[in-house]
């Protein structure tokens, strides 16, 4: 998978993407925490390390004060550095003369600082707390070994990035743990709410414990799938029934009307309207049954043009006797997922309403564009205020109720259409002459692209 | 021929059962599911006709029995549910027909014909040609002639000419011709049938003096067996 379709799906997974950056928030603020600690308390050791500092340097500082001391402190020098382990001091009089430790480097610097003193003492590191400031009679600098000072501060720094380090590890595992496992939960959620709205009413998300609302929200999704598919079979079942019941006596009506009685107008008149019953009712199951959305499982890969070519082969002659004609357009040649027999059912049902209500001399289009199939007429069209009734079941218009048909073909083209996820619409066409109705398909619903 | 019908309405049963017997036919009416699977196991029926919903056993499962036990014997479904998805379910059961009901009865009649022929004609091999008097219809040069004449059609008209020729003798009615020729599995409001048959036979018939193709008036279209 490429990189950029990864992150944008992880940017899509809002459980993990919520987890990652609280993880993020929480490992952040942890260091940041523990940054300020450390340094805090660097500032404490370093502060105490020059309060003694500074004591030393008042006290040194009264000494060389009092006459005739300055000899005597730099004679005694070596006994006071023995006394005084890891300390050191030295004075520079005004008149140029350095008392005490001969570190001219040390007394250059002025107030606190850190100064890298070299063999001074055996100790590890060579690096010095120094304070210089003038006293009286010169420059006094003090200064005791940071080799304690500094490593306390390494101690700190060390540990509070070890567990910086182990804090943020565990919170980032934890964290994708945390996200996956929620991410994995909602993706079962999603993934069987997708196969429903599929059509499988069977699909249930059938969550493993009852720990927390996802699990609540799995578990009313189930129960409502189940209502549904329950509803749905009910709804189904009384179709079915309905059509058993009534049909039953309307083919022994019929069976009984043809053979009881002799062929006469009168008969066929009486077949005819029982026919004409039969057909109404079997375009209301149809409608139905198609809105339920079963023949779904029967979907395959169905080509628009040699769909359109069936249909224009076999309603061309109808059109000519009538004096219209029908003429193929392809533009291009989609394949869609679809039923076929449907589909041009929904085709020949567009063709022979321009064909019923385009009047004579009509010119019919079937046009297969890269996103559907549409039929133009230059007929009459319909007012715009009537498009969206005439796709209601058994709106006939006003005009129309006249000429046969059971004002089904619009409504079933419509269902037809819904079960591809299609969308039918009549519009006028662009040129403002005649009717222009399309069936646009969704783009997941082509195999090839032409 | 003889036939074997199940249908659990007493009435339909009887008009079946009388209707069929006119037309020539024996004719075995059983009103449960496990009596019409009895009667399809153990006598020999050329053709089968089962209702859907049935008491006992339902017409599916009579029909999947049959096909379990290697009969191969034509079935055609009847239901009250025209759906393509039924269809396909009765197809896959092994079906070879399929009508909705309420019918006319000399749909079922023409279906049932042409049923039987079916189970006659295994193995009889495919003719490459087709012929009705001095018609001829190559299949493989896709040629029409008649007295020597060629006769220019249409696919759809070739079709029709085929399936009619096929069929020789037995009537087509509308849907079957809907269903073979133009593989459409609903009845158009126009007057798709009526349309391409009467150009057919400005090409076929008018030009000359006998007439082969005739309308079954409330039934459908035949060329007869030996016009």
């Amino acid at each position: 998978m490429p990189m950029p379709e990864l992150v944008r799906r992880l940017g899509r997974m809002a459980a993990l993407r919520s987890a990652l950056a609280l993880t993020a928030v929480f490992v952040l603020v942890s260091l940041l925490a523990g940054g300020a600690a450390a340094w805090l308390l660097e500032q404490e050791l370093e502060a105490l390390v020059d309060t003694t500092l500074t004591e030393r340097h008042a006290e040194l500082g009264a000494q060389l004060d009092a006459a005739g001391e300055l000899e005597r402190l730099a004679a005694t020098y070596d006994e006071w550095s023995k006394s005084h382990r890891m300390e050191l001091w030295s004075f520079e009089t005004d008149a140029g003369r350095t008392l005490g430790e001969p570190t001219p480097q040390v007394l250059e610097t002025t107030g606190y600082s850190y100064v890298d003193l070299e063999g001074i003492f055996p100790t590890e590191r060579d690096d010095w707390r120094v304070f210089v400031a003038p006293t009286e009679g010169g420059r006094l600098a003090v200064a005791v070994s940071a080799e304690n000072i500094l490593e306390s501060m390494e101690i700190v720094r060390n540990t509070f990035l070890a567990v910086g380090l182990v804090v943020s590890l565990v919170a980032i595992a934890g964290g994708l743990a945390v996200g996956v496992a929620t991410q994995r939960r909602h993706d079962r959620i999603l993934s069987t709410l997708q196969a429903i709205s599929d059509g499988n009413l069977s699909a249930r998300v059938s969550p493993e414990h009852d720990r927390d609302d996802v699990d609540t929200l799995a578990r009313r999704i189930d129960e409502s799938t189940a209502r549904t598919e329950k509803l749905l079979q009910q709804t189904r079942g009384l179709s079915v029934n309905i059509a058993h019941d009534l049909k039953t006596p309307l083919a022994r009506l019929r069976a009984q009307l043809e053979r009881e009685f002799p062929a006469s107008p009168e008969r066929e008149s009486a077949l005819g309207q029982v026919d004409g019953v039969i057909e109404s009712f079997d375009g209301i199951l149809q409608i139905a049954r198609v809105e339920a959305g079963d023949a779904k499982t029967l979907f395959a890969g169905v080509s628009l043009t040699d769909l359109a070519e069936t249909v224009v082969a076999t309603f061309g002659p109808v059109a000519e006797d009538s004096g219209c004609t029908l003429a193929l357009r392809p533009l291009a040649d989609p394949t869609v997922l679809g039923e076929r027999g449907l589909l041009v059912q929904l085709v020949a049902n567009l063709v022979e309403n321009s064909l019923q209500h385009g009047g004579t001399s009509t010119r019919i289009e079937v046009g297969v564009t890269p996103v559907g199939i549409e039929v133009l007429d230059d007929g009459p069209g319909i007012p715009a205020d009537e498009r969206s009734e005439v796709l209601a079941p058994h709106y006939r218009r006003e005009q129309s109720r006249s000429t046969p048909g059971h004002g089904l073909g619009l409504a079933l083209a419509k269902a037809i259409a819904e079960l591809h996820d299609a969308e039918l619409s009549l519009t006028d066409r662009e040129d403002g002459r005649g009717l222009r109705a399309r069936v646009v398909f969704p783009a997941r619903a082509f195999l090839t692209s032409s | 021929m003889r036939i074997l019908v199940l249908e659990d309405d007493e009435q339909l049963g009887a008009y079946l059962d009388e209707g069929l017997s006119s037309a020539g036919h024996q004719v075995d009416v059983v009103g449960d599911g496990r009596h019409a699977l009895t009667a399809a196991t153990s006598s020999n029926h050329d053709v089968v006709v089962l209702d859907r919903m049935t008491p006992g056993l339902d017409g599916l499962a009579v029909l999947k029995a049959i096909r379990a036990a290697g009969l191969r014997v034509p079935v055609l479904m009847l239901t009250v549910m025209n759906q393509v998805e039924d269809r396909v379910e009765g197809l896959d059961a092994g079906a070879d027909d399929y009508l909705a009901k309420p019918f006319a009865f000399s749909e079922l009649l023409a279906r049932l014909n042409a049923l039987a022929r079916r189970g006659e004609a295994d193995g009889s091999g495919e003719p490459t040609t087709l012929r009705a008097q001095d018609l001829e219809l190559d299949l493989v040069r896709r040629r029409c002639t008649r007295a020597g004449q060629l006769i220019e059609l249409t696919s759809m008209e070739f079709r029709l000419l085929e399936t009619l020729l096929r069929g020789r003798g037995r009537v087509q009615t509308k849907t079957m011709l809907l269903e073979k020729v133009w593989g459409l599995g609903f009845v158009p409001t126009t007057s798709v049938v009526e349309t391409h048959v009467s150009r057919l036979r400005s090409r076929i018939d008018k030009p000359f003096d006998e007439q082969l193709l005739r309308t079954i008036r409330g039934a459908g279209y035949v060329i007869d067996a030996d016009a």
